[in-house]
């Protein structure tokens, strides 16, 4: 028990000495205290680093903008990038230097694209665009003859109401509007500038070497292809093209050339985006760096004997809530690969005043031609006494059909009028039906032209029924060119030696 | 589960004065000012929640007796000495009846290693012996000392406890602790205290 006994003595220690003790114990623990403070702010201060690293995104001028939207800051600085183009190296790289990791993660996620072209391109969609609230822009291109069409339209990107698309009868610069041409592709195939040709023939290719000496199409440059067609030296081209070009047509990029020459087949004359616009002012820009060799490459292919321009427009309209348009009294055609891009479109018109185009029981038709344009009606029936000859592509594209035979579920039948003469390529694409759906379509005897028709477009399945014999399809029917020999003929049960046929999967 | 104690803390003269007067309000404020302190002294040696609290209720109660007459000059270590003491006499009658807590009390044996032998001649005059030999050493050691052999003998705090105190490794104050017990070693054998 002696170390009980000793340990208790150690208790009786002076109070002094405790008091020291406790002097002692105390400015450990304020030293404690202040090396806790110092670790504290030192997580606090690596935290906040740790946090600003992570939310360097959020915090970034150019990424928050990026972020909220708006696309501007950084478009500005990109466009210092020589021949920058959002979807070229260098670009990449320069916005990734820009932009921390996550934010360029994040703009790669969204349709960078149009983002960062809409603000250098406002015609295109761009919010200053929109401005007067209206939800669309219609841009004409100008026959040169006093009349013009609806060559392109672009949408207000944050219009989210029911579009009606009202078609003027004259264009901002007084021509007359006479034909709807918008299509559903991004590339419109005109030529950006009314002196130049939108289709060059193998005899004025032979006509433009001679005048330019030079027999030799791969000598060809852009400048000499440009002033010859344009009627001015070499020397004299500049960039006072452009604003009337860009007027006329919200160009972005001048597509691919191709030249179809009959002896050298098709020659496609590549890095044609510099073929115009550096003549065009564009360069002012730096959007290109310099002028690029037309360079010619001989390809074997199909023979035919012209040239054709093609041009790329960014495709900014988004037509899907259209619910009505309205057509005037000018108006003479309509290309009709637009109308799937209005899948809700229900009313369409017309200008009473319009001698060619008219509303008829639920049709639109093209009463100088005998067209059916458009079939709006879900019964399966045509207008009487429309004098229907020919039914034109897309026609069915905003058809409403509904199952219509009796007994029978899922079956839908289309009897076509009798003076049908010709239905045109991919007439019944678009059909937007169940896919448990059969639609049998019975065609005229006076049938002579069926265009071809793309299996992958029909909702439903499709089964075509001829009333004539084999033989009478084949002779009397001109079958189109893409499945010519390739379709499948089966035979009804309902006729002496019917034709029914469905078309081969692909 | 303890209670921190809220409120304004009345001085250490405040308090012995109200001991002076016999004011029950003394022991209150006394638990509101060390309750955490003597708590910590006496959860070293007995290790055991409700022993402890019986121990700061006698350690109360020994001061409310003991004040007056005694006016201590350092309230604190007072109530250190009496709680420690307290702490001991609860830990032989928990020894002896085999009731010992199963976290060993380690500086106990550490004594062992500079304990004067023998230690039962005269206990009285042994007791007053080594006590001073220690105060006087405690007085000479350098604060670092001083506060380690404190910590441990006087306090029961741990090695690892020491060593956070002074921010310093635990092999340094053990080593100090070798130390400080070697000295004083030799201080019981220049008084004539035979190890």
């Amino acid at each position: 028990m002696n170390k009980e006994r000793f340990f208790r003595v150690i208790g009786q220690i002076d109070d002094r000495i405790l008091a020291r003790y406790h002097q002692m114990d105390e400015r450990l623990a304020r030293r404690r205290n202040a090396r806790r403070a110092v670790m504290r702010m030192l997580t606090a201060a690596a935290c906040f680093v740790l946090i600003f690293v992570l939310c360097m995104p959020l915090v970034h001028p150019v990424g928050q903008a990026a972020l909220a939207g708006d696309f501007e800051p950084l478009a500005e600085q990109l466009y210092e990038i020589e021949g920058y183009e959002p979807w070229r190296e260098q670009t990449v790289e320069k916005l990734e230097q820009l932009l921390p990791e996550g934010i360029t993660q994040r703009l790669w996620n969204t349709p960078i694209f149009d983002a960062l072209m809409r603000p250098r391109y406002p015609d295109l969609g761009g919010e200053e665009s929109f401005e007067d609230g209206e939800p669309y822009h219609l841009y004409f291109l100008s026959n040169g003859d006093g009349t013009c069409s609806l060559e392109y339209i672009t949408t207000d990107p944050d219009y989210q109401g029911e579009l009606v698309l009202e078609i003027p009868e004259t264009s901002p610069k007084g021509d007359v509007v006479t034909a709807i041409s918008l299509g559903q592709t991004t590339r419109v195939k005109r030529s950006p500038h009314a002196d130049f040709p939108y289709v060059l023939t193998a005899s004025t290719m032979s006509e433009l070497l001679q005048a330019a000496q030079d027999s030799n199409i791969s000598n060809f440059d852009a400048k000499k292809l440009t002033a010859y067609f344009l009627k001015l030296s070499v020397d004299n081209l500049d960039g006072r093209y452009y604003q009337s070009m860009i007027d006329a047509f919200p160009i972005v990029e001048l597509g691919d050339i191709y030249v179809y020459d009959g002896n050298a087949g098709v020659t496609e004359i590549e890095k044609t985006y510099s073929y115009l616009t550096e003549y065009c002012g564009w360069n002012q820009e730096k959007y290109f760096q310099s002028v690029e060799e037309v360079v010619a490459l001989a390809k074997q292919g199909k023979n035919r004997e012209q040239v054709e321009l093609s041009l790329t427009v960014l495709h900014t309209a988004d037509l899907r809530n259209t619910v009505e348009m309205v057509i005037p009294s000018t108006v003479r055609s309509i290309n009709a690969s637009m109308w799937p891009l209005m899948p809700q479109l229900e009313t369409i018109t017309i200008d009473k005043d319009n001698p060619t185009l008219c509303m008829m029981d639920g049709c639109l038709v093209n009463l100088e031609t005998g067209t059916l344009l458009l079939y709006l009606r879900d019964d399966g029936g045509f207008p009487e006494d429309a004098g229907l000859l020919t039914l034109d592509s897309y026609a069915f594209a905003l058809s409403r059909l509904q199952p219509n035979v009796e007994g029978a579920q899922n079956q839908v039948a289309l009897y076509l009028p009798e003076s049908i003469t010709e239905i045109k390529d991919d007439c019944f694409a678009g059909l937007d039906m169940s896919y448990e759906w059969t639609v049998h379509i019975y065609l005229p005897k006076s049938l002579r032209y069926f265009g071809r028709e793309d299996q992958e477009q029909h909702g439903a399945s499709l089964i075509f029924h001829y009333p004539g014999t084999l033989e009478e399809w084949k002779s009397d029917v001109a079958f189109g060119e893409a499945y010519d020999g390739d379709y499948i003929y089966l035979l009804t049960s309902d006729a002496e030696e019917p034709v029914k046929f469905l078309f081969p999967k692909k | 589960m303890r209670v921190k104690k809220s409120g304004a803390v009345l001085s250490d003269e405040q308090i012995i004065d109200l001991y002076f007067a016999r004011e029950e309000r003394a022991i209150a404020e006394t638990d509101k000012k060390y309750c955490e302190y003597l708590h910590a002294v006496a959860y070293n040696i007995l290790y055991n929640e409700q022993d402890v609290d019986e121990c700061l209720q006698d350690t109360y109660l020994k001061t409310w007796n003991s004040i007056p007459p005694q006016r201590p000059q350092i309230l604190r270590a007072f109530l250190a000495k009496i709680t420690r003491n307290l702490s001991l006499d609860r830990y032989d009658y928990l020894n002896r009846q085999k009731r010992v807590s199963a976290v060993t009390y380690s500086p106990l044996d550490e004594v062992q290693e500079f304990l004067p032998d023998p230690y039962d001649m005269d206990r009285e005059l042994q007791d007053a012996a080594v006590a001073r030999i220690i105060t006087q050493y405690l007085d000479d050691a350098s604060d670092r000392r001083m506060y380690i052999f404190t910590s441990r003998f006087f306090f029961s705090l741990t090695i690892p406890q020491i060593a956070k105190r002074l921010g310093c490794s635990q092999s340094l104050v053990s080593k100090e602790l070798a130390a400080i017990k070697q000295e004083l070693r030799r201080k019981f054998e220049e008084e004539g205290i035979t190890v």
